[in-house]
């Protein structure tokens, strides 16, 4: 694997992805179903935070499969952006509008790009660290 | 632009026509299972 070799994104194998992951499985499979009234919290603003961490990954895994994504750095700037913006106009207009699945909320809006933010900023920490602890 | 058929566009330009296409594939259908199975 490329990221192996230089040390660059691990995609499948980063530790934010996966701690997001882990945290997506436990509100899925042991906080919701326990729950007896609706949470606007664990029903929906913890996912829509949840959703670049988690995504974004992925789909940059399959861009570098096709061949479209040159190198294996973190995820960039205007990746989580053109990201956020695609997935907001999707998950909040397209789907309820069109495929009748999903409610349009403002918040979610907020909630998916500040979970971009948070993570992009994540990202470019755990990037940093190695370089601290070599000085 | 290949030889002889000078209206079809060059290979180059054709790989990164198939390379946006399954992307966009994948956007597409990556999308469709966060939003129903999420």
């Amino acid at each position: 694997m490329p990221a192996e070799r230089t040390g660059g994104f691990g995609y499948w194998r980063d530790p934010l992805f996966l701690t997001c992951l882990g945290i997506y499985a436990v509100n899925r499979l042991f906080i919701k179903p326990n729950l007896h009234h609706y949470s606007p919290l664990f029903h929906g603003h913890l996912n829509d935070t949840l959703t670049v961490p988690v995504a974004l990954p992925i789909y940059l895994f399959a861009y570098r499969l096709i061949g479209l994504r040159p190198d294996d750095a973190p995820p960039r700037w205007w990746e989580v952006a053109l990201h956020v913006a695609v997935w907001d106009v999707f998950f909040e207009w397209f789907g309820p509008h069109y495929l009748h699945h999903g409610a349009g909320d403002p918040l979610d809006n907020f909630s998916i790009a500040g979970g971009g933010v948070a993570a992009w900023l994540l990202w470019r920490l755990l990037r940093m660290r190695p370089a601290l602890r070599a000085t | 632009m290949l030889p002889g058929l000078p209206f079809l566009p060059s290979p180059h330009w054709l790989v990164l026509a198939l390379k946006t296409l399954a992307a966009l594939g994948f956007i597409w259908s990556a999308n469709l299972v966060i939003l129903y199975a999420c």
